[in-house]
């Protein structure tokens, strides 16, 4: 039986006395999902780790790829995300690091296309890292596949210990969660053991770090994962 | 405001399907969204009806159907409805859950004239 419209035809491409049914089974994402995949296949072929940060805006994510990039000494490239403005490129580009400003206008999110046409604008180095650092949005980025090795959520200590069940898909995807501005957490009324609690409840899989970005705190476990990461692929 | 590029791939989609099948006009679309995706219908109805216009499914009407989410309990095996990521397994309680459904965001079929 045809399940849309209860007729009795099987096969695929059928006529009704009033209509033409035509099956069509095509995922509204797959255009964005093959970009992703040829992004995927391109980091493999070089082994280049990519890492996509995701995060509402002002949560530290600049600030943090700022004092990852200080640490490193692998060639990388930065893909910066913003509706507008290019201040986080300019900040990047302070540091001598190859960076490409997407701006996406009207857009609440970065897509694999836009990927690939900034990955053209960037001298990526076999061996080498790419961070992208998506819009500041908890919720659309979420849904879009860039083809990235790896899903770094980065959630401030001043949002809430709730973030992770208010905003499941993010945090249901990431494969890490980096608690960031714990500097500050003799200030404020933040549980901790409730936002891990939350975190591992939409995602038991997902891997915690806590710092603070800009006090230094914490930071040797993110290195410490980078590098971890890096090693299955070839060393570095 | 993801929803407005869901329907521009949406457009994209259609428009690859009528060139197939040599159809001048969609009346339906067939949609399935899952209740676990980021997607608010109510928004991809009115993006829907923007990122249509002046293409083959101007007229068509978006039929959206529900998809429930399922989950899978790697502990014990158990099948069970979900609606949100993080119900723990009915039968033994553990969070080690896998989404199994609720995650389609398909378009089905489509009705033409």
């Amino acid at each position: 039986m045809c399940t849309t419209c209860g007729c009795s035809d099987h096969t695929t491409t059928h006529n009704h006395d009033d209509h033409h049914l035509i099956q069509v089974e095509k995922d509204l994402l797959e255009k964005n999902n093959n970009y992703a995949q040829m992004n995927r296949e391109y980091f493999f072929e070089h082994n280049i780790l990519s890492i996509n940060f995701l995060s509402s805006p002002g949560s530290g994510k600049t600030t943090l790829l700022e004092k990852t990039i200080d640490q490193l000494s692998q060639p990388l490239c930065v893909i910066e995300g913003d509706q507008q403005t290019s201040r986080d490129a300019d900040r990047i580009g302070q540091l001598g690091v190859p960076v490409k400003q997407i701006n996406t206008g009207k857009g609440c999110h970065l897509d694999a296309h836009m990927i690939g046409h900034a990955m053209e604008a960037l001298p990526l180095s076999d061996n080498g890292l790419l961070f992208i650092e998506n819009v500041g949005n908890l919720v659309c980025p979420a849904l879009f596949d860039l083809g990235e090795n790896y899903r770094v959520v980065v959630l401030s200590t001043t949002e809430g210990e709730d973030k992770p069940i208010k905003y499941p898909n993010m945090f249901h995807s990431a494969d890490l969660m980096i608690l960031n501005k714990s500097d500050l957490l003799p200030h404020l009324e933040f549980n901790l053991d409730a936002c891990f609690d939350n975190a591992k409840s939409v995602n038991p899989n997902i891997e915690i770090i806590t710092c603070s970005a800009l006090r230094g705190h914490g930071m040797q476990d993110w290195f410490n994962w980078l590098e971890k990461k890096h090693f299955p692929q070839k060393k570095w | 405001m993801h929803e407005i590029s869901l329907c521009q791939n949406m457009r994209h989609i259609l428009d690859e399907a009528a060139q197939e099948n040599d159809l001048t006009v969609i009346s339906k679309v067939h949609l399935l969204v899952g209740d676990l995706t980021c997607v608010e219908t109510s928004a991809l109805e009115f993006a829907f009806s923007v990122c249509m216009k002046e293409s083959i499914a101007q007229e068509a009407e978006l039929h959206i159907i529900p998809v429930e989410g399922k989950a899978l309990c790697n502990q014990c095996g158990n099948s069970f409805a979900s609606k949100h990521f993080f119900t723990p397994c009915p039968r033994c309680e553990s969070n080690e859950i896998q989404i199994i459904s609720g995650e389609e965001l398909t378009i089905q079929s489509v009705e033409a004239h």
